[in-house]
This record gives structure tokens, sequence and C-alpha cells, in this order.
């Protein structure tokens, strides 16, 4: 009887708002990616990636966070492994080593390693932040943060031998996050904002020491769109502005973007998914879609503020940090504001591998909340 | 720390309202300049056309490949947005001074009307090069014109081979609208006939394209995207070129059919039929006036040049069919190589009619009998044997049923059997000994191809298989295959039926007497029987050239070892062995030379000295397997190419 109980509580406590939330970017991604490629079967291999996604989430969450943790170096070790077999193995797209071949599926052990790498971060800093709570400063020292930045550089250094530029910099939001989150003095997090501002503005001054020239064009279009080569390196960006532009308040109908369906937009049921949201959809299409994202990632944080201890908090916070950066550039790179770097919409664009990590992610959230109670 | 994931929520807010308005300035406030960037943005399709791959010969001598042709394309959509019909604008060009065939591009223009209108519309194929100095000269006029490259089917040995080649032509409609046909589009090109029907799929390749962005007066800026287009397979056939080219010089000009191939596996060799056709027509002069005139011509031709005798003409087999007599008496055991004495008695009385042997051969046993071809002797064989066993031994041999060959449209024919008789004669439908009579030596209600008579006596040769005959010998390059459809008749025989059949007909060609004399080849032990094949009764043939008899000669040689089988048909010329046994000669010669000594037959035997052997060497007889019976089974290929 008391199992029953339990059984029916546990069920009807899990965050089905969560699961609604991302489900409806899930499917309206599929139904995009189907306009975007209606002659292909993308989006029926999309459609079986939400599934086995939605099936990740579930096992995620109903274990509990404090087992999974105790699993996550072994995690966190076989996404490095994977990661160092993908640069003899992996296969080469548009000069990327990224995919490892499994059967007739291709994975992307990048996407799995952000998640190893939260799963790692989450109970190295809790327990450090323990470890000064009862002390006079209650803060991360700079060991600490030297051993916390560790554990992501590695991972960071083999993609970025891939090289898949994009994909390394998800980690270090991710890091800053968990960083701020875990106890970071307040001097600190200002020596860090300004430490990224100074070293980004070098970094433009010797941006044809450090960048690959097609990187340079790419931020000089953002910079100065009056400037840009609109048939050359700022092609996709300005065609991506013309599918968002000419998307208008309700947009021009589902199926009928021309920039998408005529291709004008490269790859766009990848990288450039949410592009053909707005043309099709509109503004207020776009509005629904980022009300939805900014509802499921401060819903996220709510958990974040619930749980019951610093593991569960940092979890939530990393997996919210990732999934934040990644929206948040990839929108601005449709619209404009970024400069294209390869970095998808999550749940929305087309990738196994993205929207099986970004689910297992949500089903993290959804675990600490689900185990937020000590009984 | 709740403070600072407050402070993160608050952070997030501000960001994704950041996102709304920078929305909000695109879709809202700039969306008017932005929707008419996307109507200005132009592209085009540029087609690659995937090479069709080659069609070479079995040592990879090239017998067709392709050759660069320069197309003038119209941008349909293009021209629309500029506010032109199409039909308009081709009437404007021609008026302008480009030449063009209205014909062939008013039914282009309706062919691709359901097609997306970035899709391009060929105009003109074959372009010189004063149509595309026109076409570049006038890009600010028409910027929706433009060139393409096109690789087109070339013939380098010209009609040599034609009717296994094939050839290429554009899709039809009634194809397009076919679900297997689904990969296509308007203006594909397609294997029509041959070879080039039969493996299309694996000789067309896969067409690429450009996606290019062009501004307003239609000049190339950049390009989207490019898909390389994927070759197609080279194809190796069984033909060897010089057994080809020789069978072609012997036929000459006279109507007739020669197949050579190899009884051991059912490679054909050579495939020869006259008259023949220009298979360049097709690919090079088809969309012009000219070019359609010289199709209605070929079309309207009494001597069908498009028709493969060799496989879709069927004839009375006149005294080869002997063969088969004499193999199924000998095997029912009717006669015995040493008691198979039967009176040629001039001919034979069968109720109120005579029938007569065209000579007098006494008492001739077996092998004379075959070696003279002596009708007497078979007008009794044959109504010892009945036409029920008769007709259950042919079919053995695979005759009056489609040999499974890898061309389209083989025809089946029909041999004589009491059930064929009840239908093409209902008023007479019962079976006679006159008829039997006749049918002993081939003539009546028989009528089979060439290529079933070379397949059956090959068959015969070889001690009782009959292999699938076919032309492809490998599909080239990377997911290539090799040949697999032989689907092998087996109908294993006595060895002394083996035996008595070879000397016999090494006897036609080697003996005194010997109807056959003139395919003898020094040192090969060519072994044949000659055929007569009456068109109509001989009392009414008086004088009419087209009524003549059709001269038929098969073979295979060496006698003790067949490697090669060879069958040749002449129409409407006369005896089989003044006319068609020196055509067979002749490509033995030519087989000798290339094939014996480039070691390709294993053993040649010396001339044997005396009449029926038994024994000798020990022929190839394949263990016993269920014999196939029913229906031919036809390979994939050959059934995809038929439904079209």
């Amino acid at each position: 009887m008391t199992t029953y109980r339990r059984k029916h509580r546990a069920l009807l406590d899990f965050d089905w708002w969560l699961l609604a939330g991302a489900l409806a970017l899930a499917l309206l991604g599929v139904v995009e990616i189907y306009s975007s490629q209606p002659h292909e079967d993308f989006w029926k291999r999309q459609l079986l990636w939400v599934i086995i996604g939605l099936v990740a989430m579930f096992v995620t969450a109903s274990v509990d966070y404090h087992r999974i943790v105790e699993a996550a170096p072994f995690f966190y070790g076989f996404c490095l492994l994977l990661l160092v077999l993908v640069l003899p193995f992996g296969q080469e797209v548009s000069g990327t080593r990224a995919w490892l071949g499994i059967g007739r599926f291709s994975i992307q052990p990048s996407e799995f390693a952000k998640i190893g790498t939260i799963l790692m971060l989450a109970p190295f800093l809790a327990e450090r932040w323990e470890g000064h709570r009862k002390t006079k400063s209650p803060y991360l020292t700079m060991p600490d943060v030297l051993a916390a930045s560790g554990i992501v550089l590695l991972p960071v250094g083999l993609i970025l031998l891939e090289p898949d530029v994009g994909t390394a910099l998800v980690f270090f939001p991710i890091l800053g996050g968990m960083l701020m989150v875990a106890g970071l003095r307040p001097r600190v997090i200002a020596a860090g904002i300004v430490g990224v501002a100074v070293s980004l503005s070098l970094g433009w001054y010797f941006r044809h020491q450090v960048l690959k020239p097609y990187q340079v064009q790419r931020i000089e279009t953002i910079l100065y769109p009056e400037r840009a080569d609109r048939q050359g390196y700022g092609y996709q960006t300005y065609q991506s502005m013309i599918a968002v532009g000419s998307g208008g308040i309700t947009g021009r109908g589902l199926f009928r973007g021309t920039q998408s369906r005529l291709r004008f937009l490269p790859k766009a049921y990848t990288d450039f998914i949410a592009a053909v949201v707005a043309e099709e959809l509109g503004f207020l299409g776009m509005v629904s879609v980022l009300a939805l994202y900014a509802f499921l990632l401060l819903r996220a944080l709510n958990h974040a503020k619930l749980a019951r201890d610093q593991v569960g908090t940092l979890l939530v916070t990393g997996v919210v940090c990732m999934m934040a950066f990644h929206i948040l550039m990839n929108l601005s790179m449709i619209v404009g504001l970024v400069p294209v770097i390869g970095i998808p919409l999550p749940l929305m664009s087309y990738g196994g591998s993205a929207l099986v990590a970004t689910f297992i992610g949500l089903g993290l959230i959804a675990n600490v909340r689900w185990h937020r109670y000590v009984n | 720390m709740t403070d600072r994931l407050t402070l993160l929520q608050y952070l997030l807010v501000v960001c994704f309202i950041g996102l709304g308005v920078r929305f909000w300035s695109l879709q809202v406030v700039q969306h008017e300049q932005y929707r008419r960037a996307a109507e200005s943005n132009r592209i085009r399709l540029i087609p690659i056309p995937a090479p069709r791959g080659a069609i070479l010969d079995r040592h990879g001598r090239i017998i067709v490949d392709n050759r660069p042709t320069l197309s003038i394309i119209l941008n349909r959509e293009e021209a629309r947005a500029r506010g032109r019909k199409p039909q308009e604008l081709v009437e404007e060009l021609i008026a302008q001074g480009l030449e063009l065939d209205r014909e062939s591009v008013r039914q282009r223009l309706e062919a691709m009307a359901a097609q997306p209108a970035y899709y391009p519309l060929v105009l003109k194929e074959n372009a010189t090069l004063r149509d595309v100095a026109w076409v570049r000269a006038r890009q600010v006029e028409y910027p929706e014109l433009d060139v393409m490259e096109q690789p087109q089917r070339r013939y380098p040995h010209g009609t040599l081979l034609a009717h296994v080649l094939g050839y290429v032509g554009e899709i039809s409609r009634e194809q397009l609208a076919r679900p297997e046909f689904r990969e296509y589009r308007p203006g594909d090109l397609i294997g029509r006939a041959g070879v080039e029907r039969v493996y299309d799929r694996w000789l067309r390749g896969r067409d690429g394209y450009r996606r290019v962005i062009v501004d307003s007066t239609g000049h190339e800026v950049g390009e989207i995207e490019r898909v390389d287009p994927v070759p197609g397979h080279d194809i190796k056939l069984t033909i060897d070129l010089d057994l080809q080219r020789v069978a072609e010089e012997q036929l000459g000009g006279r109507r007739g059919a020669i197949v050579v191939l190899n009884p051991q596996n059912g490679e054909i060799l050579a495939l020869a039929s006259h008259p023949a056709y220009d298979p360049a027509l097709f690919s090079q002069r088809i969309n012009t006036p000219e070019g359609r005139a010289e199709y209605r011509r070929l079309l309207a031709d009494p001597e069908r040049p498009l028709y493969n005798r060799a496989i879709q003409g069927i004839y009375p087999t006149g005294s080869t069919w002997k063969i088969f007599v004499a193999a199924a008496a000998l095997e029912e055991g009717l006669i015995t190589p040493e008691r198979s004495t039967l009176p040629c008695g001039r001919g034979i009385q069968v109720g109120n009619r005579f029938v007569r042997c065209l000579g007098s051969h006494g008492m001739p046993d077996l092998h004379r009998a075959i070696v003279v071809s002596c009708d007497g002797y078979f007008y009794r064989l044959g109504l010892r044997l009945g036409i029920d066993r008769m007709e259950r031994w042919v079919k053995r041999f695979g005759l009056g049923e489609r040999t499974g060959i890898d061309l389209p449209d083989e025809v089946a024919g029909f041999v004589p059997s009491r059930a064929l008789k009840a239908r093409l004669n209902p008023r007479d439908p019962r079976w006679k000994d006159f008829d039997t009579v006749i049918a002993s030596i081939g003539q009546g209600s028989v009528a089979i191809s060439p290529l079933q008579l070379v397949r059956a006596i090959g068959g015969i040769a070889v001690g009782g298989v009959f292999h699938t005959p076919h032309v492809l010998k490998e599909v080239v390059g990377p997911g290539g295959t090799v040949y697999t459809a032989d689907r092998p008749l087996v109908m294993p025989l006595r060895q002394q039926t083996i035996a008595a059949i070879r000397s016999a007909m090494w006897g036609v060609v080697n003996e005194g007497g010997g109807t056959g004399l003139a395919a003898r080849v020094e040192g090969l032990d060519v072994s044949g029987k000659t055929g007569t094949a009456q068109v109509v009764a001989k009392e009414r043939a008086a004088g009419a050239a087209h009524l003549k008899d059709h001269a038929w000669f098969v073979s295979f040689a060496p006698r003790d070892n067949p490697q090669v089988a060879v069958v040749v048909l002449i129409e409407n010329v006369g005896f089989g062995g003044r006319f068609s046994a020196p055509v067979a000669r002749a490509i033995y010669e030519t087989y000798k030379q290339t094939h014996v000594r480039s070691g390709e037959v294993a053993a040649i035997s010396p001339p044997a000295s005396e009449g029926p052997m038994r024994g000798g060497s020990s022929p190839t007889v394949p263990s016993p397997v269920a014999v196939e019976t029913g229906r031919r089974r036809l390979s994939p290929d050959v059934q995809r190419a038929n439904r079209q």
C-alpha cells in the first residue's frame, strides 16, 4: 500500500510542466525540419530521437541524482575516451571530426561531454564549498578554481583538436555559472568579467594572429554590417536576417518560407532552424518560442533553489547555463548579433546527440526536483 | 547562494527581452525592407549531368562512351520573374536568330510544367559555338538563358552491336507517371532499348547541380551549394569486338542474325542482327526535324531494322530440328548408336499424301542420316517418337520459351504440339500423322529464335546444361557486380547420346557428303547442322525473292570439348549449307586466331577418324539436378526493362 502510494505520488510529483515545454519545442523543431527539407527523412529521424530523448529523460530523472553523481567519474572518463577515439576514427564533416559512426547512426561525443563535465563539476564544487562553509570566508579558493578549470579544460582541449570551436566555447559559461553559484568572491567575479572583456579586446586587436581568416570575416560581418560581403562570408548571416525579417508579425505561413525552401539558408534544418520558425511563424511565433525557453530556464532555476543540497543546485545550474548559452548564442546568431559559430538551438535543431544530451540534462533538472525531500 | 540564482534568473530575463526587441526590430520595424530583399533573391539551379557509364567489350575495349557537348538552358523562374511567357520567349528567340527546334521545345515545356520553376529547361542540345556566342552576347537582354555542359553518347564503331547496345532517349511522360521512375525528371536520359535499358540503373549515375545566386541581370554572384555528379558505372560485356565485327561483316547486306556464345557458361561473344540502325540517331539527332524524319523512316521500314532478329525473330528451324529428334529418340531408347538404321524411301506415304525426301539415301543409320540430312529417315523416327514425346523433349531443351537473356522484349516462339494445332487451326484441330512427319524435320508449326536454337544445340553438346545466355560480364567499379542471373536448365543426357550427336554433327562438316562442309576449319573440329526453312510451300515460292527459304547453320566447336557455339540465320536466300555454313566458317577462323592462340580453348582434340564414336573424352555431364520446368524466370533487370 505504501509502495503504491509512494509511486503514485512520485509520478504526480514529476515535473510534467518541464516535460511539456520541452516536448512542445522539440515537436515544433520536427515540423520546421520537415518544412525546410520536405524531401529528406531528417524529420523522421529527428522524431525518433525525440522519443529516445524522452526515454532518456525519464531514466535520468528516476534514479536519485546522488547515485548518478557517484558514477560521474566513469561517465566523464568514458566521454573523454570517446573524444580521443573520435580524433583518429571519427567521420569528417566539412573539416571537423566530431562524429563517431556506430552502425547506421553516428553520435557526437562532444555533446555528451558537456553533461559529463557538469556531472563531474557539481559534486567537486559542492564538496569544496562544504569544506569552506564553516570557516570565516565561505568562498572557493584559488586552488579550487584551478582544479575545476582542469576538469573543464580536458574535454575542451580534445574538442579543439577536432576542431569544433563553437562546441568548445560552451564549456566556459558552464564553468563560470557553476563557479559563481558555488561561491566565488564578488571581487573575483568582477575581476573575471573585466578579464574576459580585456582578453576579448586584445584578441580582436590581434585577430589576424589568433583567428583564421574566415573567422575574422564572420566577426567583421557583425561589427560592420554595412561593409559585409553579402555574397561571401556575410552570406549566411544576411540570408538568415532576411528570413527573420521577411516573416513579419504573423509569418509567411507554415511550410511557406521561401528562404529555407529555396535553400537560400544553407543548412536551415540545423543551426538556422530558428530562422525558419521566424520566417514561417513570424514575430508572434518567435515570441512564443522565446517564452517557452525562458519558462524552462526560469523554472529550472527555481528547482535549483529548492534542491535538497548543494550538489543538486549545481547540477541544475550547470544544465541551465549550458542550455541558456546555446539558446542565446544561436538566436543572436540568426538575428545577426553574433557571428556564425556552430552552435545548435537546443531541442529544435536537427541532431540526435545534442537532442538526447539536452533531454538528459532536463532529466537531471527533473531529478533534482523529484528527489528534493530528504526521506 | 539563492540570491545568485535569482540574479541569474534576472540576467536571463534581460537577455530574452533583448532578443525579443531584436526580433521586433527585424520582423516588425524593418519588415518591409527584408520582405523586398527576400523577393529579389534569385537562385538558379544549374544541373551538372552525370556522365553515363561506358560500355566495354570483354577485353575492356570501348564500345560506347561519352563526348562533351554544350546545351542551352532556359531558367523558367527567371523568365517568370521578368514577366515573360516561355512560349512567347521561345518564338522571340527564334525570330532573333537563335536556331531552335520548335517541336521539341514545346514538348519539353509541357513536360516540365509540373516541375519546380527553378529547375531549368534544355532548349537545345549540341549547341554550336555560334549558338553559345549568341547567348553570351545577349546575356543582358535574355538573362534567363545559360549554357550547360552535357556529356552525350558517342559510338566510335557506328552501328556495330546496335541491337545489343540499344539506345538512350528522353524519358517519356508515360514512364514518368509510373512509380519505378520516381527518381527521374522530364528531360532525363534513359536507356530505351538493349543493354542501355536493362542496365540503365547502373549506367546512369546521379546528376549533380550547382545552386548559384544571380543578380537581377542574371550574372552569377555566388554559389550556395554544389553537388558533384556521380558518374554511372562502366559495364563490361561478354561481347568480343573482333568476333562481333566479323559476324556483322559476314552478314553483309543480307537480312539475318548471328549469335556466338560459350555453351559452358552462356556468355554471348557476338550477337548480330541485320539490318541495323545507328544508335547515335537517338542521342544526337532526335530533336531535330531531320532526326525525327530518320526515326520515322526506321519505324516504317518493311525490313524492320529496329528489331533484333537474334532474340525477337522467330523462324521455322528446318533440318536443324533433327538434332532434337535424334537426341530425344536416343534418350527414349527408340534407337541406339549401334542399332539405328531406318529406310529413307525417298520419302513417306502418310494417309493419301506422299511427303518427299530431297534425296535417295537407302538405309542410313542415325549418323549418316544427320550427315546428309535425310528427311525420310527422320519422318520415320519422328513417327516412332510421336508428337507428345517430341514436345516434351524440345521443351526440356528450352525451345519455345524465352531464354532469359538480359536484353528486353525477347520473344518466346512456339514448338509443335497438339494444343498448339488446336488453337491455330480450329477447323481441323486434330493432330494427324502428317503433322508429326512435317514436325520431325522442323517445318510446320514451329518458330523459335536463333538464340534459342544455339543455346539448345550448345547445351546438348556440353551434356545437357542449358545456361542462361547473357551479355553482361561485369559492372565495373565500386559497388559493381558480375553477372549472377544464370539459372541453367539442367537435363542430363546419356554419354552415348552426347557422343552420337557430337559425332554426327562433326560428320556434317567434316565427312564426305556432309551438308555443312563449307564450315570446315582446319584444326578446330567444327561440328554443325544445316537447316533450310521453307517460308511457303515450294511450288508457290518459285521466283519470289522474299519467299525464298531461310538458311540456317547451327554449330559448336571443338567437338569433344565445346567452347563456342555459333548460329547463323540468313533470311530468304536458300540452302543453309550453301549460304550460312561459310559465314560460320569465317567466324570460327577468327575465333581460332584470337582465342586458341590466347589459350582460352584448353584442349583441341585431334581429328577423329572413325564414324560413330562412343566414350572418347568425357563430356561434362552435370550431376543430376531436378529438371527445371514451367516458365523460365527472367532476371529482375530484364523484368524491369520489359515492363517499360
